[in-house]
């Protein structure tokens, strides 16, 4: 399967915030980012969620609905909706849609944060109800005649629908870095997502979720990697823009009481993932080609945010290299959020393409940055 | 504030016991519907739900993103999703739609229809939840500042957001004919909806919830009453095509095995509905079948009071005229949806709104002289026909 390209789906126009582009909720705003996307040739994108977001069906059909082709990978967190409703809900998009909608299963890595909204469970059981939960859904998508369910966390009688997809598989994306995580991933998810770490412990982690979907005797999800790129026509003016930012985020965390870390992060968010991504920047700034940590270890590692850093062709580069151990799906999400989107569409997007093509029609003679040698950092 | 006019939100084309077409769902033929709705004058369309219906905020959106003024009015069953993203969702949608969002509260009248979704409360521990389940939405539309709750049915600590809606108050409306639901309809609603009564019973039912309104020192719901009227130029031709109707409902009814898993679903079993308006239409239709000026229940009868199920038969005066009866007693959101529902929807915008809209206006302006069938008699020859 060719790779496809991820963008997030940004919201409001608001650069004072921490984490631009995700507070409140502004359609005119949103409409323009999701035309850009769809005219820049991203294949999806994430509808995020959390506690303080819009609700991410509501913004995964607006989404839709201002597209031709984007593909919306819409967050849920199981636990807030029941499942029947929930899968006819997917169903509905997916004919409203034409057949573009896929679903992420989040399945919580914060107490607090799921207690904003009343949930709860442990986070054990949390991965024990997502993994109900997407059986469910897909029993609901593609079963015939009444289901009755009885498990741990959901029971049901005699339910049946005629509101059907129309994807023959609608794509179920698990994501996480703990052993739940790989565990629920590698046995049900058609796609599993990481944040952005080397080479080395990317592979890692593909690994372990690969056992487990070997052990379980189905395919191996197809590997979602997440980055936040600076990119600038020339490396030494994308060190430049590096630098800016992280300085502009430093700064903005240094005011007190910023609401947006506190609600997004927490103090130091304590889920694997972003305690592995604060390991990665402690070991150093500048990993492999072009990965650079310091803003995760600024933001605590609270979501994807190691960033790729160099010329249009070194993080093409960079993003060739991480399809070569076998991601395929590249989500890349900016920091000053619309500019840098259109910039990936126009620069980014065609170079990894062409290289990828270029290696399959002739038998895998790198042509990108052939030369390419460690970047230092400026 | 003037009379407002409802209809319901049909997504298929595919034929089905009782005319609710609502079994699957084809978007082509939706967004066709919605734009006639749209056209045709109506000022807010029902998106209906029950366990075989497609997601009604997911339909919600898209109603709202194929209409330019229609509002949906969107039923929402609360206890299977926790209130917070509820509110969001509707927040949301009131923000994509321009501020067009309703919200219609349903609390659910069958043990075995919650338990398809997973459901397992009684009847009582629902209409509580439904009242605290408001009040948590109200609290994230309009108060600032982090919210926490901890009440007998949910609990959640430190939520916040700012997906506001742009209305200043979403409307919600609330339904049944239970004391229940008079009670949390007259304490929080701004609408409260019922189903097609003579005007004898209805004017009761509008007492109750209006008495507790009252003592709750609260302004009193707006009163939204649902009819399936069948109309035609002449009242022969109209009670021709009722007779039609009822036997063409009988013969689907008749084969319960070819239903769609929505007929069967509410028409498909032995069993008696429990919820009190349905045992109240049955009640209506036992005491005869021709009420007032047009209301007619063998309809009712057959589909056992399911749902909205009693017809208003007569020509588009008749119709208009038994429409303007019932805006005089309070209600003023009618809710009309059809038999052929496509063919209906396109009668009522033509020939029965601007009736009833100009019989309004007239009287408003001369003080009550009424034009519209001023000689009007009851129907009872004919609908014996």
């Amino acid at each position: 399967m060719p790779v496809e390209f991820i963008s997030a789906t940004h919201i409001s126009d608001d650069h004072r915030k921490v984490h631009a582009g995700f507070g409140g909720f502004d359609p005119d705003y949103t409409r323009r980012f999701v035309h850009a996307l769809d005219d820049g040739g991203f294949d999806w994108t994430l509808v995020a969620y959390g506690s303080p977001s819009p609700d991410s069906l509501q913004l995964g059909q607006f989404v839709a609905n201002n597209s031709e082709r984007v593909k919306p990978m819409i967050a849920h967190r199981p636990g807030f909706q029941f499942p029947t409703q929930v899968a006819k809900a997917f169903a509905g998009l997916d004919r409203i849609s034409g057949g573009r909608v896929g679903i992420h299963i989040i399945t919580g890595g914060s107490d607090v944060e799921q207690r904003r909204e009343g949930d709860y469970l442990s986070k054990e059981e949390r991965y024990e109800r997502s993994d109900e939960f997407i059986q469910i859904l897909r029993k609901v998508w593609y079963e015939d005649g009444p289901i009755s369910f009885e498990g741990k966390h959901y029971r049901f009688e005699d339910f049946e629908t005629e509101i059907k997809p129309v994807q023959d598989q609608i794509q179920v994306s698990v994501g996480g870095s703990s052993p739940e995580a790989y565990d629920v991933g590698g046995r049900l998810g058609d796609i599993f997502g990481l944040w952005g770490e080397p080479l080395a412990e990317t592979k890692e982690q593909i690994a372990a979720v690969n056992a487990v979907a070997d052990a379980a005797g189905r395919p191996r999800p197809r590997i979602w990697n997440s980055f936040r790129p600076i990119v600038a026509p020339t490396d030494e003016l994308a060190w430049e823009k590096a630098h800016a930012i992280l300085a502009r985020t430093e700064q903005a965390l240094a005011k007190a009481g910023s609401q947006a870390l506190r609600r997004f992060a927490g103090n130091e968010p304590q889920n694997v993932g972003s305690i592995r991504l604060r390991k990665v920047a402690d070991k150093g700034d500048l990993h492999d080609r072009a990965l650079w940590t310091p803003l995760a270890k600024a933001l605590k590692g609270g979501g994807s945010t190691t960033a790729l850093v160099g010329s249009y062709e070194t993080v093409a580069a960079a993003l060739v290299d991480y399809t070569e151990i076998g991601c395929d799906l590249l989500s890349i999400r900016g920091w000053d959020v619309y500019n840098d989107m259109v910039d990936y569409g126009r620069h980014v997007l065609p170079l990894v393409r062409e290289e990828l093509a270029h290696r399959e029609a002739t038998g895998n003679a790198p042509v990108l940055n052939p030369d390419s040698r460690e970047a230092v950092a400026v | 504030m003037p009379v407002e006019f409802i209809s319901a939100t049909h997504i298929t084309a595919a034929p089905s016991a009782g005319g609710h077409n609502l079994a699957g769902f084809d978007p082509a033929y939706t967004r066709r519907f919605v734009r006639l709705l749209d056209d045709g004058g109506f000022d807010w369309t029902l998106v209906a739900y029950g366990s075989p219906a497609p997601d009604s905020l997911q339909l919600g959106q898209f109603v709202a993103e194929n209409s330019e003024r229609i509002k949906p009015i969107i039923a929402h069953r609360p206890g299977f999703q926790f209130p917070t993203q509820v509110a969001k969702a509707f927040a949301g949608l009131d923000r994509i739609s321009g501020g067009r969002v309703g919200i219609h509260i349903i609390t659910g009248g069958s043990d075995e229809e919650q338990r398809r979704e997973g459901d397992y409360t009684t009847k009582e521990e629902r209409y509580r939840r439904s009242e605290e389940f408001i009040e948590i939405l109200r609290r994230v539309w309009t108060e600032d500042g982090p919210i926490s709750h901890d009440g007998e049915f949910y609990r959640f600590e430190d939520f916040q957001t700012d997906v506001r809606p742009v209305q200043d108050a979403i409307p919600v409306s609330v339904g049944g004919s239970s004391q229940q639901a008079y009670e949390v309809g007259g304490r929080q609603g701004d609408i409260f909806g019922l189903w097609g009564e003579p005007l004898a019973e209805t004017k009761e039912q509008i007492a109750s919830v209006n008495a507790i309104a009252d003592a709750a020192g609260r302004p009193r719901p707006r009163i939204w009453n649902s009819f399936r009227p069948i109309v035609a130029p002449t009242d022969e031709l109209a009670w021709e095509k009722a007779h039609a109707v009822l036997a063409h409902t009988r013969a689907l009814l008749a084969n319960p095995e070819k239903l769609d898993v929505f007929s069967k679903r509410f028409l498909g079993t032995s069993r008696e509905p429990t919820n009190v308006g349905a045992i109240r239409l049955r009640k209506v239709a036992d005491k005869g079948d021709l009420h007032d000026r047009a209301l007619w229940t063998p309809l009712a009868r057959e589909l056992k009071g399911q749902g909205s199920t009693t017809a208003l038969v007569g020509s588009y005066e008749t119709v208009a005229a038994a429409l303007v009866d019932y805006a005089e007693i309070g209600c003023d959101l009618l809710s009309i949806r059809g038999w052929d529902v496509y063919n209906d929807a396109q009668d009522y915008a033509r020939h029965v709104l601007p009736l009833v809209r100009q019989e309004l206006a007239h009287r408003d302006a001369t003080g009550n002289a009424p034009v519209l069938n001023p000689d009007s008699r009851p129907q009872a020859a004919l609908a014996g026909a």
